[in-house]
């Protein structure tokens, strides 16, 4: 199941374009799962663990990712770590919804995430409460997004 | 600095053109529109403008900081500036942040999705990144209603 914790933390990881830079992206960048976000969220292909070819920056190593490919493949790849999933625009939370469909995973969020019309489950961390729509993630875990 | 800043920043890659209206500007959108790149380029630019093949025309003309934590803990000596700060800046809510900003005569970019603490502006200040092709620039979020 996909976790949230909302609100600034620090007790998370907090900086996942820092983090990913010293990661072990490279054991991992090749696989399917990474291939198709990098596909859909950067429109690139992964032409090996140290090279990506860019639309519009041409070849670029991992790094040069974006910062909510790179946020989701730290989170998919460390499910023991929680990571600050701020990088994440809407456009990665189907990813994080799939990611919850076989394992448990709990990221940190410090904005509302629109993960769309469809039903979900989602638990708020913040109070334990299970949510399965956005009216409900936005009543039960939009308050704890100013908690300090 | 009052009134509109005109801004663009290209490479042969990239081109990026906006206006900045007010001194506080948000840009937020989804992954992957090209926020980062912006920043990063503002960056290299200023490390030697004479040593980079970006172009970058500000008019009025203006300095242009990329404002890091690093940046901010050496120095809070900016003024009549242009002030870029991406997301994984850690004194957005900082309270002596928040002074410098209310008070200071720069004007700012805050690329986050996060809530940006104390800081004055409005929700017509909030812009996503909109790209065409190799080219990107602002437009507004959130109508005006």
């Amino acid at each position: 199941m996909l976790k949230i914790l909302f609100g600034r933390r620090t007790d998370v990881i907090n900086d996942t374009n820092l983090y990913f830079v010293d990661s072990n992206y490279e054991d991992w960048i090749c696989s399917e799962e990474s291939k198709a976000m990098i596909l859909d969220i950067d429109k690139s292909t992964v032409i090996s663990e140290r090279v990506i070819d860019s639309p519009i920056l041409g070849g670029i190593p991992p790094t040069d990712l974006s910062g909510g490919v790179k946020a989701l493949m730290l989170i998919s790849n460390n499910p023991d770590l929680m990571f600050n999933a701020t990088s994440c625009g809407n456009n990665c939370a189907k990813w994080l919804l799939k990611f919850g469909e076989d394992r448990d995973i709990s990221i940190n969020l410090r904005y509302m995430m629109d993960f769309g019309d469809d039903p979900f489950e989602i638990e708020i961390l913040n109070n334990g409460k299970i949510v399965n729509n956005m009216i409900d993630l936005v009543v039960y875990g939009g308050g704890y997004l100013h908690e300090r | 600095m009052k009134g509109k800043y005109k801004l663009k920043i290209k490479n042969v890659k990239v081109s990026y053109e906006f206006e900045l209206k007010r001194k506080v500007t948000v840009i937020r959108g989804e992954s992957s529109t090209g926020k980062t790149t912006l920043i990063n380029m503002i960056s290299r630019y200023n490390q030697d403008p004479n040593s980079t093949p970006i172009k970058l025309d500000v008019n009025p003309k203006c300095e242009t900081v990329d404002l890091t934590n690093t940046l901010w803990r050496q120095s809070k000596d900016y003024d009549n500036c242009i002030i870029f700060i991406d997301e994984h800046f850690d004194y957005l809510n900082d309270s002596e942040f928040n002074t410098f900003v209310n008070k200071s005569d720069n004007y700012f970019v805050i690329v986050d999705r996060d809530d940006t603490g104390w800081l004055d502006y409005s929700v017509s200040d909030i812009y996503e990144m909109k790209v065409d092709d190799k080219y990107s620039n602002t437009h507004r979020l959130y109508k005006t209603v």
